[in-house]
Order: structure tokens, then C-alpha cells, then sequence
């Protein structure tokens, strides 16, 4: 069944439209994803007027390679510049930017790239494997499920926190305040809506860009004077591969905890790579390096993100359900060219599920060697002098912002978040926590309130479902774990002081 | 801007080539430039996809290049903002659904009906009732019958209150002689959000188009018991009507995609606009899309887009009052 699905495939994939449709996709897929505020989404839109006149294989073919090409090439900015060219991005950046400032620019552009190739060949391979029923597991959750696992994403706000718990609350909790402006999601009632161009809330990307990518130029700005760090060598090809042997483990993991929550609708590639970067801290047998420029951090981000394209395909394929906002988009695409995901779409166009294994696998090396290839030239990007870097991305934040919606009220969103994280690093209050919140903020509060309405109120509905209980009360420890590993520690820290 | 210029006048001259050097050919003073079509909606929604394949099939029509706009900020407010302050010279028009009346009486309340001009109905989406395919509900009686039997509890997953699908949900309701309260409308973030949870097994019944259903109705996963509508879908030749087995519902309620423009335009120009769009609809290329979208093509001109925008957004403020949302 599946080898013939394969070879039908094989068969519509032969011409040299694929083929380039496989290389362009790929190449326009790194220009997007690295410049912030297009995002895979929007690049995938944008691209759908290219594909009128093209086959349905071609199409998807193209339109599939660029959305995994941008997933990753989002990281390159993200590492070198803490400019995160997608949403998700902003979790390496994490990890990633500690290590370009520490000199292993280099080292950190290799690892993210090669977890990026395990990570997708490992989700195709258990989207291949799974893609006819994992989506009816997918299903099963509803509101109350949704919102457990919402609330299990927040509580990641203990990883991401740095130094101060009590920072870190105070970014999700304004995060959470921010998220709760626009028009309410259950009865359309205009919340804080001081402005009409609030109405739709305050734009994710445009306040995503200024919080990480802006701010960080005002603080380059303030550093002009200082010369580059000197460049260090850049791992030979041959040690590029050994570079991940200590990692496997992370890499493994965080490519199946990436593939297995974006599966479930709604969730993307963002809140794969948090619950992702979260999970490797707490299991980490280094956790206070995280933030520090820990590796580990810096592969669970992008091998997470990277396996929740095949992920976010899942549902698609098998219910015509979007996993992700680019799922949405590319079943726009689809319908378009006459195919209509969903069902029956393995039994009526076998030939497209097959090609989108297909495209997946085959563009991976190509992916991997560009980006392997590309490194040794983004990395010259630190040997620039900080003003001409600073004035660049400055640019690019605001053209990406503009982007984005198409709307100036986009930029000036965009400037007051990059002022606004600008004082927030002053007071070392770091930005993951309000990005995790803008990203989790309206599904946890949807979802709280429909588990309500269903119930007619009555909160026991969140104890009575075995699943979204355990995972609230693992969502608690998670919460309340670094103030029980702090007290204990506490008593014991001064006696080593005395020897 | 001064690019944007630049390109069109190219553009143009090019296509004055195209049309024998620009001899004797009189052409009409409208259009001569490129016509700017603002969307509502981000790139890549239905209505967006439709859009654009309307865009390209309407300049061949118009003998002008359509540039899509899209500006989906503040839930119609940036597109409104052009439309109203744009001229009425048919250089700028824009999308509109049945969403945008809502908006008229609960957040954008600086216009009405009366700020735009309404150009052309394309498109028309009935509502559905659609359940489970191994519910006991088979038509729209034995729906109420389940809803009386279970007073209170049954989880109806939908679009959000006061939309268009939650509107033709109270109607039903009100036409059963049920009370609102007698189910708990679970609302989603869209039509096709409810349809998702229903399939999950989330809700009892829900209420969407034909075109999110199809797959799921053929491949034996959703039942859709009634629609809305004056007559049957050709689609669904078996599904009666919800007036067909007894319930007064205004029939002419549904989801509908048109083309609107700045207000009091000149009716040459509104004639001319009204030809080509209708020209640009009926043509073989829209008339597949159109069918393959699962949408029933309701072209309707000005002047009838007119009136009946007059009866929806009567309609639609008295439910809005019935509901609550508008005092």
C-alpha cells in the first residue's frame, strides 16, 4: 500500500518542474525565513500566486520545501543577530545568540542546521508511519485537553526565567495582559480596544520582532565603538558530524516531543520548540547553563521546531484539519489546484500525500548542504562593524513588520515593543516569558471558557478528565518546582563556604 | 508610491501596445489605470484565494491590472478606512462578507450601510446543521426532540456568538419554540473550528457550510440534516430544507462574499464596474473555481446587492438585539 503510494508518486514527481520546483522552493525558503516578519505563512502565500499555472505536484512540492527551508533558516538571524526570522526562532535564539557572543557563531549555525535535518527526516519518517491515524488521536482533544496542555506550556515560564523566578512572572503575566487585548475570542466584545487597529489584538509578529529583534539593536547601538570578537575557526566538515555526538540524546528526543505536539491542531512550530526547550532544562544535567549559550538548549529548540513541519502535516493530510498557520494557508493552496485535503484524500490524489513524503525527504540533504555550505559565509556577519549591523536589522525589523500586515500601525507596534524590551533588558527581565505568553495567552483563556460553558460552570470538569488533571497537577510541580529546589539548597549553601 | 506609478504607466503602455498601437480604438475613459481591489482578510484564506483568482480573471475584463491589497487590521477597520476614504472614481474597491454588517452594529460603529457602495453579490454559502454521522439526529425534528429531551446539556460547537452561523442557530432555536438556554453554544474561533470539535466529538451539532463538510459527509463521518435556503442544494439533492420540514427561518439568510466600493458613485462607472465583475464571474475559469469551492454562484448587480444588503442588515440587528450584543 505504502510502496505503491511511493512509486505512483515517483511517477507524477518525474519532470524537471519538480525538480526545480524542489530547489526553488528550498532557496526561496532561506530567503524568507531569515528575514523577520515573514513568516512561513505568510511566505507561503505569498508564493501561491507563482503556482496558478503550475501542476498540483509541482505546487505542493514547492510550497512544502519552502515551508520547511523557512522553519529552519529562521535560526540564522535568530544566532547571529538575536533577530529571530520566524516566531519560533526566538527559542534558539535563546541558546543560539549566548553562543555567537561567545565566539561559536560557527559551531552554533552547524549544530542548528544538522538538528534541523535529523529532526525533519525523523518527523517525516513518523508522519509516514503514522499519517492515516495519528490525527484521529489528534482529535480527541478538546477543550478541556487544550486547555491542560496550555497551561502546561506556561509553566515553562520556570525555564525560561534566567536568574529571577519573580522576573519571569512578571513577563508572562504582562505577556498575558497583552494577549487579552482585542476583540474578545467567545463573544466578539472589544477589550481595551483604544485604537480600531487593535480590534484584531495586538499584532504577534510586529511585537515579537521589537521585543527580540529591535531591542537587541538598541543594545548594539549602545556598543558601537567595540570591535568584533575575532572569528574563531570553523569546525572542519569531518568534525562537523562529531560536533553532535554528545547530543544525540536531546536531538532524538526533542525531534519526537516537537513532531508529537505540533500534531495536535493549533499548536505550530512555536510552541513545539518552548515545550521542547522547557522539557531538555528540566532534564538537563546542566540547567543553570541554559540561556548561557547551552547547546543543548539551542538543538531542543530547532530540532522541535523543524519536526513540527511533518507534524503540523499530519492532520492535514488525513482530516483536512490545519496543524499549523501554514497548514491553513497551504490547504488554501491545495483546493485551489482542485485537491481538496481532508478524508478522502488518500484514496482520491494518493499521488499528493506520497509527493509531500517525498519532497520532504529529498530536500533535506539539499537543505542541510546549502545550509552546512552557507554557514562558512553568514558567519562573516560578526566580523561587520556593529554600527553597520545595528542599522541593517533596524531596517529589516521595520520593513518586516510593515510586512507583516501591511500596515504602518504594524511598525509603530513594532517600535514601542523594541523600546519596551530594550528597558526590560535594563532591568533583566528577559522577553521569552512575554512571547510565551502572547503565543499561549488566547488559547488558554478560549479554551478555559468553552471547558466552562460546556460544564455550565462547574470547575470540576478540569479534575474529572484523567489527562487534562495530570496535566495540570505536572504543570503545578513544574511551577512550584524551583521554589522547592531553592529553599533546600539554600540551607545547605553556606556550609561548603566554611571549609 | 512613485514606483508604483511608474509600473502601472509601463504597464499600461504595454497594454496599450497590445491593443493595435493604441489606434483609433476609442476606449472609455474608465479605466485607464490600475484598479486597487483591498481585501479584509490575510494572504491565503478562502476569501483571499478567491479574491486573487477574481483579480486575474476581472483585468482581462477591465483591460487594467487589479492590484490585491491586503489589509486585514483590526477586523475590517483598515480596510473600511481606505474604502471610506478613498474616492469614488472606481479605482478602489474592496471585499466584503455577511461579517461585515456584524461589525457595522457592534465594533465598527462609525459606519453603516450607508458608507459604502455595494457593488456585486459573487457568491453565496448556505448554512448547514451538520452532526455526527453516528448520532441518533436525523432531521431537524429529531434535533429539537433531542434538544427538548436534554434540556440544558446538549453542546452545540460553532463560530462565535453573534456571527452569522450562531444567528442562524437562534433562528432555528426560536422557530422550535426552544429557549436559547436550553443548549450551550460552544464558540470557536472559526465555522470550521466547530466543525473540527464536532468531528472529535466535542459537540452534538454545529452549524457550517457545505465546502468544510464535503469530504467529511462522503467519507461517513458527518451527517447534515437541514439547510438554509429557499430550495435544495444541488449538492445535497437529500437534505431538506429547514423551512421543508416546518421551521419559519428567514430562507435568505447566509454567508455571502461581494465587492464593495467608497460611497455615491457615479452610476456610469458603477455600470461599468457591475458589467465586467458580472463578465469576469460568468467566465469558465471562475464558474470551475466557484464549483470546485463547493459555493453556490449568486451574482447579484448593484441595485439587487443593494436591497438586499438593506434586508440582511435588518435582519441581523434584530438577532443582534435578541442576543444581547447590541442594546
Amino acid at each position: 500500500m505504502i510502496g505503491q503510494g511511493f512509486l505512483l508518486a515517483l511517477h507524477h514527481m518525474e519532470s524537471w518542474d519538480v525538480l526545480a520546483g524542489l530547489i526553488g522552493g528550498t532557496l526561496a525558503g532561506y530567503c524568507i525565513g531569515s528575514i523577520p516578519g515573514l513568516s512561513s505563512s505568510i511566505g507561503i502565500a505569498l508564493l501561491i500566486p507563482f503556482t496558478y499555472g503550475m501542476s498540483p505536484i509541482t505546487s505542493i512540492v514547492l510550497l512544502v520545501t519552502l515551508y520547511m527551508a523557512t522553519e529552519y533558516a529562521g535560526a540564522i538571524p535568530a544566532i547571529l543577530m538575536n533577530t529571530p526570522g520566524v516566531p519560533a526562532a526566538a527559542v534558539t535564539a535563546l541558546d543560539g545568540y549566548q553562543m555567537r557572543l561567545k565566539g561559536e557563531a560557527g559551531a552554533a549555525l552547524t549544530m542548528s542546521i544538522l538538528s534541523a535535518g535529523f529532526a525533519s527526516i525523523t518527523g517525516t519518517l513518523l508522519l509516514i508511519a503514522s499519517s492515516t491515524w495519528i490525527a484521529s488521536v489528534a482529535l480527541a482533544f478538546g477543550p478541556v485537553k487544550y486547555f491542560a496542555i496550555a497551561v502546561l506550556g506556561l509553566s515553562m515560564v520556570s525555564s525560561l526565567s534566567g536568574d529571577s523566578m519573580l522576573k519571569g512572572f512578571i513577563g508572562l503575566f504582562f505577556g498575558l495582559a497583552v494577549a487579552l487585548i482585542g476583540t474578545d475570542p467567545m463573544d466578539g466584545v472589544p477589550r481595551y480596544v483604544f485604537n480600531d487597529n487593535l480590534l484584531s489584538g495586538v499584532g504577534f509578529l510586529p511585537a515579537l520582532i521589537g521585543l527580540f529583534a529591535l531591542s537587541s539593536v538598541f543594545a548594539l547601538v549602545e556598543k558601537s565603538a567595540e570591535m568584533p570578537a575575532p572569528l574563531k575557526r570553523l569546525p572542519s566538515v569531518s568534525g562537523q558530524v562529531g560536533l553532535m555526538r554528545p547530543y544525540i540524546g536531546p536531538l532524538a528526543r526533542s525531534s519526537v516531543l516537537g513532531f508529537l505536539v505540533s500534531v495536535i491542531p493549533g499548536h505550530g512550530a512555536t510552541i513545539s520548540a518552548f515545550i521542547s526547550y522547557g522539557f531538555q532544562k528540566r532534564i538537563s544535567k546542566r540547567p543553570e547553563t541554559f540561556g548561557h549559550g547551552n547547546p543543548e538548549g539551542l538543538i531542543a529548540s530547532e530540532a522541535a521546531a523543524n519536526a513540527s513541519v511533518p507534524g503540523a502535516l499530519a492532520p492535514m493530510l488525513s482530516l483536512g484539519i490545519p496543524g499549523s498557520a501554514s497548514t491553513a494557508v497551504l490547504i488554501g493552496a491545495l483546493t485551489l489546484h482542485g485537491v481538496q485535503p481532508g478524508p478522502l484524500l488518500f484514496t482520491r490524489n494518493p499521488e499528493i500525500p506520497y509527493s509531500i513524503f517525498i519532497a520532504l525527504i529529498v530536500t533535506m540533504p539539499l537543505m542541510v548542504a546549502l545550509g552546512l555550505a552557507g554557514t562558512r559565509l553568514w558567519v562573516r556577519v560578526t566580523q561587520v562593524p556593529r554600527s553597520m549591523i545595528a542599522g541593517l536589522v533596524g531596517a529589516m525589523c521595520l520593513l518586516g513588520s510593515y510586512a507583516s500586515q501591511n500596515d504602518l500601525f504594524a511598525v509603530w507596534t513594532t517600535i514601542f515593543f523594541g523600546i519596551l524590551g530594550y528597558v526590560l533588558q535594563k532591568a533583566k527581565i528577559h522577553p521569552a516569558p512575554i512571547v510565551l505568553a502572547l503565543v499561549l495567552g488566547n488559547l488558554t483563556e478560549s479554551n478555559f471558557r468553552r471547558s466552562l460553558i460546556t460544564s455550565r460552570g462547574h470547575l470540576s470538569i478540569f479534575v474529572t478528565h484523567p489527562f487534562a488533571f495530570a496535566c495540570l497537577l505536572v504543570a503545578l510541580a513544574v511551577f512550584l518546582a524551583p521554589f522547592a529546589r531553592r529553599a533546600p539548597a539554600a540551607a545547605p549553601a553556606p556550609a561548603p563556604s566554611t571549609h | 508610491m512613485r514606483l508604483r506609478t511608474w509600473l502601472s504607466l509601463f504597464a499600461a503602455s504595454g497594454l496599450a501596445a497590445g491593443l493595435g498601437g493604441g489606434v483609433a480604438h476609442a476606449r472609455p475613459a474608465y479605466p485607464d489605470h490600475p484598479v486597487h481591489y483591498v481585501l479584509h482578510v490575510s494572504p491565503g484564506g478562502a476569501t483571499d484565494v478567491m479574491a486573487r483568482k477574481l483579480g486575474s480573471v476581472l483585468q482581462k475584463e477591465l483591460k487594467v491590472p487589479i492590484v490585491i491589497e491586503n489589509r486585514p487590521g483590526g477586523r475590517g477597520a483598515a480596510e473600511m478606512a481606505i474604502i471610506t476614504h478613498s474616492k469614488p472614481d472606481g479605482y478602489t474597491i474592496g471585499s466584503a462578507t455577511s461579517t461585515h454588517l456584524a461589525e457595522f452594529h457592534q465594533t465598527l460603529r462609525q459606519y453603516n450601510i450607508h458608507s459604502v457602495t455595494w457593488v456585486a453579490r459573487l457568491v453565496t454559502d448556505p448554512y448547514l446543521f451538520v452532526v455526527p454521522a453516528k448520532s441518533d439526529i436525523h432531521s431537524m425534528k429529531d434535533l429539537a426532540a433531542a434538544i427538548k429531551a436534554d434540556a440544558g446539556k446538549m453542546v452545540v460547537a460553532g463560530f462565535v456568538k453573534g456571527s452569522g452561523a450562531n444567528i442562524a442557530w437562534e433562528m432555528f432555536m426560536s422557530a422550535a419554540g426552544l429557549p436559547a438556554s436550553d443548549v450551550n453554544w460552544v464558540p470557536y474561533n472559526s465555522v470550521g473550528g466547530g466543525v473540527t470539535a464536532v468531528l472529535g466529538g466535542h459537540g452534538a451539532a454545529t452549524v457550517a457550510y457545505y465546502g468544510l463538510v464535503k469530504d467529511q459527509v462522503a467519507a461517513g463521518h458527518l451527517r447534515v440534516i437541514g439547510v438554509i435556503a429557499p430550495k435544495r442544494l444541488a449538492d445535497l439533492p437529500n437534505v431538506p430544507t429547514v423551512e421543508e420540514q416546518g421551521y419559519n427561518v428567514p430562507t435568505f439568510w447566509n454567508q455571502w462574499r461581494g465587492i464593495i466600493a467608497p460611497a455615491n458613485m457615479p452610476p456610469a462607472i458603477l455600470a461599468a464596474l457591475d458589467a465586467d465583475i458580472k463578465k469576469a464571474m460568468e467566465s469558465p475559469d471562475m464558474q470551475a473555481y466557484v464549483k470546485n469551492n463547493s459555493l453556490q454562484y449568486d451574482y447579484a448587480g448593484s441595485a439587487t446587492f443593494d436591497t438586499f444588503i438593506q434586508q440582511q442588515d435588518k435582519v441581523t440587528l434584530v438577532w443582534l438585539k435578541k442576543l444581547g450584543f447590541v442594546k
